[in-house]
């Protein structure tokens, strides 16, 4: 995995858990890799993985059974869709319309290729 | 966290010529640490001492309440001190071999870890170690250390020697195979090496220890971040593709991955001020 | 006992890992120390009117067991204060005590049994076999033969103070610790020179020519109060280089390994 250069390494690793969870690779009250085997994986101190692991716990994404390990927390999906929405929006979009208004790209050929592009599988 | 190695008011000499100064440092078990400073810093100087090789002319330092030069077996057993030159398991002996003369004095050896490990390397477990070539036998010392499951390990410069592939696969064996109660001291001066293994991060100049910090704290201090032009408060900055990265104070709590190279030029250029900035709490 | 000095477990732990570490040493020392008798007995069964009888076999193990006892610490222990390729053996859990008994056992026992062993073994094995170009079994004759205390106690001088330079020198041993022979002959043989011309002029040279005294019916210890003074200071030079400086040597080499930097 290639880390950007700008986000904390514990919010990336949280992206990847919460990128697997939306394409169901890690599925609700399934239990994710230990904090030791992820490290591993990714190359990534463990006290690193650790510290992702209880932000995700704050918001709900995956809850812990002591001496079990991590699971995905029911309901996980949907908080991660509204979390990742709400970045989006608050985030990424406003990126795009910087660019946009220094392009001068307009209105109507914006939403052409946002039409075409969600109609696309 | 329980503490590991207390180190205060150490100095050490060659000679006439100080390497250590006055130097105080904690460390605590279940974190890898990463020493980073510039050649003659003392890093070498400083592994040696911690690991009972050499005796410090002042000040004191204490591994588990155990002084490290009187070299007490209940103190070897417990620590592996890694140098960068491995001459010594360039022997006519096998990986295997090795293995099977010297485990026998680190009670926490696990052959199943040693074995996965050489196996992840890629090495051959058979061959003699003289007729491996430096990284591989790097490798396999590395091996060994790891399996060891000694309370303290120290490596100097693990990653020198090593190929742009079996870095990543050292970083993911540390990342795996080293136990939560571990103390790991790792010295590097190819920080790129050992990114997101080594945390937190200690600072070593001969007169002092310039940082000792987590990056959870480094980055509530500082901030990084690339910047179309240079902006007047900025600790360091550097050129780089994209603009300027810049490490500046935190005043907005923005959270900011931590970049070890600019954190260790910034703190070389500005040791007083760093200094000043993690000391208040 | 402390258990950080000295446990038993972990000294015969080190006396194993001792034994195995110089397992490509075993099969060369078979060969060469099983070798020997066999070539002794090649040369007898060959008429080239030769014969190598037990009195020289036996005498040849005495200048083979002297000669490697003395060089055992270099020939086994080089690189054991070598700061590079000697770490391993440092940091081995095992107090500096355990470490510095196994290496004199090694010298000092192993070794000369070892080739005592082989070598009687295969002389004894061709003397039941070939009784009549081969006679007499060393094994038998050894311990009437044996050596006696004057020449074990310049055996262990020597040894000693190998061992003690292989442990202080790092760099160039040999060749200091050749030089810290010869420097040790030049000042006895000043010392001697010396005292005897102190001596010359004292008294007269006749009684001086005179002087005969057969030291080895002397013990080491004994001294008379009449003895002659020249007699006195001998007997002390005597337990000086036999029991003294090996003893502190000894002792020397035990403090070198507790204190050295690496």
């Amino acid at each position: 995995m290639n880390f950007n250069e700008h986000k904390p390494i514990y919010l990336q690793i949280s992206d990847l858990i919460c990128e697997k969870i939306l394409n169901d690779e890690y599925r609700e009250d399934e239990r994710v890799p230990s904090i030791r085997d992820l490290g591993g994986m990714l190359g990534v101190n463990p006290n690193t993985v650790m510290r992702s692991f209880e932000y995700l716990k704050t918001i709900d994404v995956i809850y812990d059974k002591r001496g079990v390990g991590f699971f995905v927390s029911p309901g996980a999906r949907k908080v991660v869709k509204s979390i990742y929405k709400q970045l989006f929006l608050d985030e990424e979009l406003p990126l795009i319309i910087k660019k946009v208004k220094l392009l001068d790209i307009e209105t109507d050929v914006l939403f052409e290729h946002i039409q075409k592009g969600l109609q696309t599988p | 966290m329980k503490r590991m190695i207390q180190i205060n008011d150490l100095s050490f000499k060659y000679g006439n010529k100080e390497v250590l100064s006055n130097i105080t440092m904690n460390l605590e078990a279940g974190k890898i640490y990463g020493l980073l400073g510039e050649n003659g810093a003392g890093k070498t100087t400083l592994l040696k001492i911690i690991g009972g090789l050499q005796k410090p002319y002042h000040g004191k330092c204490t591994v588990c309440d155990e002084v490290p030069f009187q070299r007490t077996p209940s103190f070897l057993s417990r620590i592996y001190y890694l140098p960068e030159e491995i001459d010594y398991i360039q022997t006519d002996y096998s990986a295997l071999q090795f293995a099977d003369l010297n485990a026998p004095f680190y009670p926490k050896f696990d052959w199943d870890k040693f074995k996965k490990i050489l196996a992840e390397f890629d090495l051959d477990a058979d061959k003699k170690l003289r007729k491996l070539s430096h990284g591989q036998s790097k490798k396999a010392a590395i091996s060994f250390a790891v399996a060891a499951n000694v309370d303290l390990l120290l490596l100097d410069e693990p990653s020198n020697g090593l190929d742009i592939p079996s870095k990543t696969i050292f970083r993911k064996i540390m990342a795996e195979y080293c136990l939560e109660t571990t103390c790991t001291l790792i010295s590097t001066h190819q920080v790129r090496d050992l990114e997101n293994l080594i945390d937190p991060i200690i600072i070593l100049d001969n007169r002092a220890v310039l940082m000792n910090e987590s990056l959870e704290r480094i980055s509530e201090k500082l901030c990084f971040s690339l910047e179309s032009s240079v902006p007047s408060d900025v600790l360091y900055a550097e050129p780089t593709l994209g603009g300027y990265l810049c490490v500046s104070q935190n005043r907005n709590q923005r959270e900011s991955r931590v970049n070890l190279e600019a954190l260790f030029n910034a703190t070389m250029q500005h040791k007083t001020a760093i200094h000043n900035l993690f000391k208040n709490a | 006992m402390n258990n950080n000095t000295f446990q038993p477990d972990r000294f015969h732990r080190l006396i194993v890992r001792n034994l195995k570490s110089i397992r490509k040493y075993w099969v060369q020392s078979l060969l060469i120390f099983a070798g020997f008798p066999l070539l002794f007995f090649l040369i007898n069964l060959s008429n080239m009117g030769i014969e190598i009888n037990l009195h020289s076999r036996i005498s040849f193990l005495n200048g083979l067991v002297t000669s490697l006892v003395i060089v055992s610490p270099f020939m086994l222990f080089f690189n054991y204060n070598h700061p590079k390729k000697g770490l391993t053996e440092v940091m081995l859990a095992a107090s500096v005590l355990e470490k510095y008994l196994v290496m004199q056992l090694a010298c000092l026992l192993f070794t000369p049994l070892a080739i005592i062993a082989i070598y009687g073994g295969m002389d004894s094995l061709l003397a039941l076999l070939f009784p009549g170009i081969y006679s007499g079994h060393i094994i038998q004759q050894i311990m009437h033969n044996s050596l006696n205390l004057h020449q074990i106690t310049t055996i262990l001088l020597l040894q000693q103070a190998i061992f003690f330079f292989n442990l202080l020198f790092v760099r160039r041993k040999v060749v200091k610790t050749g030089g810290v022979f010869i420097l040790a002959m030049i000042v006895t043989t000043a010392a001697i020179g010396i005292t005897a011309s102190l001596f010359e002029s004292g008294s007269s040279s006749t009684e001086f020519n005179n002087f005969n005294f057969d030291f080895s019916e002397r013990g080491l210890f004994t001294i008379y109060a009449d003895d002659h003074p020249i007699v006195i200071i001998i007997q002390i030079t005597r337990i000086f280089m036999q029991v003294i400086v090996p003893l502190a040597l000894m002792t020397g080499s035990y403090f070198v390994m507790k204190n050295k930097r690496y």
